[in-house]
């Protein structure tokens, strides 16, 4: 039933970027969508997908969260990105030699670069190595200064090999670890990979490509689609392997299920609280002008939810007391609320929903 | 003495100027039988005495002014001066402080609490009456070193006692381990356990595990159920009703009917039967529209009691029925079908306790036995958590199908045990024992499903007065259990009468705390959380040192009891989360705790007149696992606690008025923390203090009806801060929830008696 529901906005991956050159400078000529109710195809409790929605054009873009390892920016700068939403995890070896890192190099790296050890850490005694862990992941907040993996160098020899933990696949499996290293290419990467142990490595070129903010690679399957163009989606749902604090100046990688990822930098978030007087139904456009954006990634993030918790009296569900205004990649205002996020048969998380409505002047 | 008496007697039956003295109960209003009168002539200084009739009456033939003086064991004495030759009535007040000093809890023979070699505390049913108080946890709320914790999800609220956590307090029926959810005695509710045919309540701090086994490491809570009784028949009837903080009504507020009967057959037998039906019906407050702050509990409980009492054995079957159903209302939620109509729904969770126990006990004497006592018992606890989706529109429900959304736990339990008592030598009393508990616990969460434990114990111990002012008590437990082997634990108590008025004790024991089944064969597996139990736990261990002085004193005239008590805990091995480390993205459960506790209380106990009071003072002090590293720091934190008890019964009537107080201090840990330099730094965090006020006035209207009005919770406490928090995803919350604030009762009872 929910396949049914979503048919209206289901746009196959790899469709946007069969369209990419013809859509490229022209500006969409189609009026904004008026608003609709969507639910995003996350796929139930193991949240297998990744669903990209665009709400100018009332289309959802899914792809399986483990089909892909790392992602390269396609902007000015030199930045690779790891897979968070399976919990990706890499660090720095002082080599910058692939075949000259074996096993040795990694001694304990399998009680420390792993988001179930880190997590199984706190419970064992205090660990020096525990402030650290938030720097083998990105950044949360987006910020491209501050990923795992440094700026890749021009000079290629000051480009280090990383030690990756590929994370976990929906079911919760090893996704195993590898070698990588990262290199320029001309105005593109070249990515070097192999098993630990392996005394040869593989290669992979990549290119950059404006229409995107990311281009994708998997270690299996080489260059993979996975995010729209750039201007044609507005947020993901998303697992998101966020940083949590521990106390008050340590934080752990830690996995947020039903994370909502807005296209930073492009979309602006306003969250609305309900009050008397401010309601979802009776919101205006005349009224965004009291409103404060963010442009955060994680503007939305966790906080549209929550989850019940082990001695407390809080549930799953959504929160009722907010709704947000969005401005699109296109420009366009929206209201919108999150419905519900588990299904009402199963129970079970994984199964949001959304309603959004076009602001009009 | 006995033949003097008669002799009087029959002399005074041919006199013809007898004058007739009266007794009476005051409260019943029916003649003492038995009552021992002691006459002095004030000229001649000649004592006499006699002996009341079956009608109360004594006739004497004395010159007067006498001084009359009466001692009976059941009455308050009395003492007057008898002027002119006539006859007297006099109505006695019944003496239940001497009667309800008997307490048995590890007891050789029910005897006095100042003669229990251990101290033993008690709350007796007057003062359960008296706050109209209907489980465990309202009359222990107020006791001294006891901390009550509400887990509002699950409904549950559990004690520490002496600083040491629920899951080492053994809470026990007669004797026997009461099963709960999570424990055979340990970690139980005190909310689901009933108090309508409890008797009395004793506590005994310190580890019992000579007597009672595992699980005691910080003491044993044994509820005295009735089994006498005065009358060939007796009814027992209330209604309670009680507001939720503000909220009161048909719909809301907390509603209590109860009855109970009990009936003599014949000579020998004895039956009891009774019910009651405890209606919580939530407390909403700030929740949103469905929902609560504290769920909905209704409570059916049941109990049956059948007795046979021989010339030398006694013979009694008990069962308990408890059915517990709380209900957790989710919130509206939305959910727009492809038509675009909204079907909104919500989430809801049942949790669906049901136990059912039987006991079957036996004492008595044997040719050679002084004593003995013997019982057999099964208990099974049960309890189904559902949760289900419910359509608001259709309002269908549907269970839901997520991983352990539906889930069935069981604890089941056989208990034998049998002690016999004797006295080869003078001076020299002896105890020999025994008790087997077969545990089968089951669970979604518990690996295959089901496990099971077995434990078997013997023991002995003696009194032995080596001067007539001291008692030694030494003893020793040799236990085996399945699932980590055997152990050998010793205990020895001293008590020894610097006076007639004053006591000293002094105890050592150790204790200890089996793994339970969830430490050893939990399985959790999710995406943030492996958590596995762990096979090859030991027992937690503890030593355990009291030292006690317990004396009565004057005060204007009026004894005043006082008890100052000093305890220590030590305890190693103590059970808790760690990293597995055969496989660390897991976390297991092991033996590397280390938790001291230490403290002392003074409390004070006197009868002013109509006035009635106690006063308590104790000073906890728990030991901060961080000072084992960071040495500079302070090894324990303290936290005072306060309590007060005063009963008045107004002049002339028989209606009392009574407070119950208590003053909870501030607890405070260290937490560690990482500054901004990366450093890892040490912060205090606290629980906030609380003072807890209840009132209640009791009026007894004529001979069986009785009115009870009262507050809880005068100062209106909801919840206190935790500033203790350092962030994470299971810290719980910045507030501990106590109550929900200030409740008004009425409560009416009923009681009839026939013959």
């Amino acid at each position: 039933m929910i396949q049914k529901r979503i048919i209206y906005g289901l746009v196959l991956v790899g469709l946007a970027s069969l369209t990419a050159c013809s859509n490229d400078d022209t500006p969409s000529i189609d009026p904004p969508a008026e608003g609709a109710i969507v639910d995003p195809n996350v796929g139930g409790p193991d949240q297998p997908n990744q669903v990209f929605v665009d709400l100018s054009s009332e289309t959802q873009s899914v792809v399986n969260r483990d089909s892909w390892d790392l992602a390269f920016y396609s902007g000015s700068e030199f930045r690779v990105i790891l897979n968070n939403s399976v919990s990706a995890l890499a660090r720095s070896i002082d080599k910058s030699d692939l075949n000259a890192v074996t096993a040795e190099d990694t001694t304990g790296f399998g009680a420390q670069l792993d988001i179930d050890a880190i997590f199984g850490a706190l419970f064992g005694p205090p660990q020096p190595w525990l402030a650290q862990a938030s720097g083998w992941t990105d950044d949360p907040s987006g910020d491209l200064s501050n990923t795992a993996i440094a700026e890749v160098s021009a000079t290629a020899n000051n480009n280090q090999v990383y030690i990756l933990n590929r994370g976990k696949n929906p079911d919760g499996t090893q996704r195993g670890w590898m070698k990588i290293r990262v290199i320029r290419n001309n105005d593109g990467y070249t990515l070097q990979y192999a098993e630990i142990n392996a005394t040869s490595f593989q290669e992979l070129n990549i290119t950059k490509n404006d229409n995107f903010d990311f281009v994708y690679a998997s270690l299996d399957n080489g260059m993979v689609n996975v995010s729209p163009q750039k201007g044609d989606w507005d947020f993901v749902f998303t697992v998101f392997t966020n940083l949590l604090q521990v106390d008050a100046n340590t934080s752990i990688p830690y996995a947020f299920k039903d994370y909502v990822l807005s296209n930073g930098n492009r979309v602006e978030v306003s969250t609305v609280e309900v009050t008397g007087d401010i309601t979802y139904e009776g919101f205006a456009f005349g009224d965004i002008g009291s409103l404060e954006f963010s442009s955060a990634a994680n503007a939305i993030g966790s906080g549209w939810r929550t989850v019940a918790q082990p001695g407390s009296g809080q549930e799953t569900g959504v929160k009722a007391d907010r709704f947000y205004v969005i401005e699109d990649t296109s420009g366009n205002y929206y209201k919108l609320r999150f419905t519900r996020l588990v299904d009402p048969d199963s129970g079970e998380r994984g199964n949001p929903q959304f309603q959004y409505e076009l602001l009009a002047q | 003495m006995q033949r003097t008496v008669l002799l009087l007697l029959l002399f005074i039956q041919f006199s013809a100027q007898a004058q007739t003295l009266s007794f009476y109960d005051q409260e019943t209003k029916e003649p003492i039988n038995g009552l021992v009168l002691q006459v002095k002539n004030l000229a001649t200084d000649r004592p006499d005495a006699f002996l009341t009739d079956t009608s109360g009456k004594v006739l004497i033939n004395l010159a007067f002014p006498l001084i009359v003086s009466t001692s009976h064991l059941g009455y308050v004495s009395l003492t007057d001066t008898l002027y002119s030759a006539k006859d007297y009535d006099f109505f006695l007040a019944p003496a239940f402080y001497e009667l309800d000093e008997v307490v048995v809890t590890g007891q050789f023979s029910p005897q006095s609490a100042e003669r229990s070699v251990f101290r033993v505390q008690k709350i007796d049913r007057q003062e359960i009456e008296k706050r109209a108080a209907l489980t465990l946890e309202e009359v222990l709320n107020n006791q001294l070193n006891i901390r009550v914790n509400q887990d509002l999800a699950i409904g549950s609220s559990t004690i520490s006692l002496q600083g040491v956590s629920s899951q080492n307090v053994k809470i026990l029926v007669d004797g026997i381990p009461l099963v709960s959810r999570v424990g055979n005695g340990n970690g139980a509710d005190l909310s689901q356990i009933n108090l309508q045919h409890i008797e009395r309540i004793e506590i005994v701090e310190g580890p019992m595990a000579v007597n009672f086994g595992a699980n005691a490491l910080a003491g044993v809570i044994n509820l005295i159920t009735k089994k006498e009784f005065d009358h060939d028949t007796e009814v027992r009837a209330f209604v309670q009703t009680e507001s939720a903080g503000p909220e009161y009504g048909l719909d809301a507020g907390r509603h209590i009917q109860s009855l109970n009967i009990n009936h003599q057959l014949g000579e020998n037998w004895s039956v009891l039967i009774g019910g009651q039906h405890n209606d919580f019906l939530g407390f909403q407050g700030n929740a949103g529209p469905r929902q609560h702050e504290w769920n909905p509990k209704k409570q059916w409980t049941g109990n049956g009691l059948l007795k046979f009492n021989g010339e030398n054995h006694s013979v009694h079957y008990r069962i308990d029925l408890l059915d517990e159903l709380i209900r957790d209302f989710g919130s509206v939620q939305n959910n727009f079908l492809s038509s675009g109509e909204n079907q909104p729904f919500a989430i809801d969770e049942t949790y669906d306790s049901k136990r059912h126990s039987h006991q079957l006990q036996a004492e008595g004497r044997l040719p050679f036995l002084n004593r003995y006592t013997a019982f057999a018992s099964y208990s099974s606890f049960e309890r189904q958590k559902r949760r289900f989706s419910r359509n608001i529109v259709t309002e269908e429900e549907r269970l839901t199908t997520g991983e352990g959304d539906q889930d069935l736990s069981t604890y089941r339990v056989w208990e034998f045990g049998g002690t016999g008592f004797l006295s080869p030598l003078n001076r020299l009393d002896l105890q020999v024992g025994y008790q087997v508990s077969l545990e089968e616990v089951g669970g979604g969460r518990i690996l295959e499903g089901q496990q099971g434990i077995e434990d078997y114990g013997v023991y002995a111990s003696m009194e032995w007065r080596p001067l007539t002012a001291t008692t030694i008590r030494p003893g020793f437990r040799y236990a085996y259990n399945s699932a980590f082997g055997d152990q050998l634990i010793p205990s020895v108590q001293l008590r020894h009468d610097l006076s007639e008025q004053t006591q000293l004790r002094l105890s050592y024991g150790r204790g200890f705390r089996s793994p339970s089944v969830r430490e050893l064969y939990f399985e959790f597996v999710d995406s943030n959380h492996r958590i596995f139990g762990n096979p090859d736990l030991q027992p937690e261990r503890s030593n355990h040192i009291s030292i006690n002085a317990a004396s009565t004193y004057k005060l204007a005239s009026k004894d005043v009891k006082a008890d100052l008590n000093f305890f220590f805990n030590d305890i190693y091995d103590q059970i808790s989360i760690g990293q597995n480390i055969n496989d660390l993205t897991s976390t297991t459960y092991l033996n590397v705790d280390r938790f001291k506790t230490l403290g002392v209380t003074f409390n004070q106990e006197a009868t002013l007149g109509n006035l009635s009071a106690r006063l308590g003072f104790s000073y906890i002090g728990r030991f901060n696992q961080i000072s084992e590293e960071e040495t500079s720091l302070s090894e324990f934190f303290y936290s005072p606690e306060v309590n007060a008890n005063l009963f008045y019964t107004l002049r002339g009537t028989s209606v009392t008025i009574n407070l119950f107080y208590k003053y909870t201090g501030r607890l405070q840990s260290y937490f560690t923390d990482t500054n901004t330099q990366g450093e890892q730094v040490v912060s205090i965090g606290e629980i906030s203090d609380y003072h807890w006020l209840d009132a209640t006035v009791n009026h007894p209207i004529g001979e069986a009806l009785n009115l009870t009005l009262g507050a809880r919770n005068l100062f209106n406490v909801t919840q206190i801060n935790n500033s203790g928090l350092s962030g994470g995803a299971h810290s719980g919350g910045p507030s501990v929830p106590v109550s929900y604030g200030m409740s008004y009762f009425l409560k009416i009872s009923y009681n009839l008696n026939l013959k």
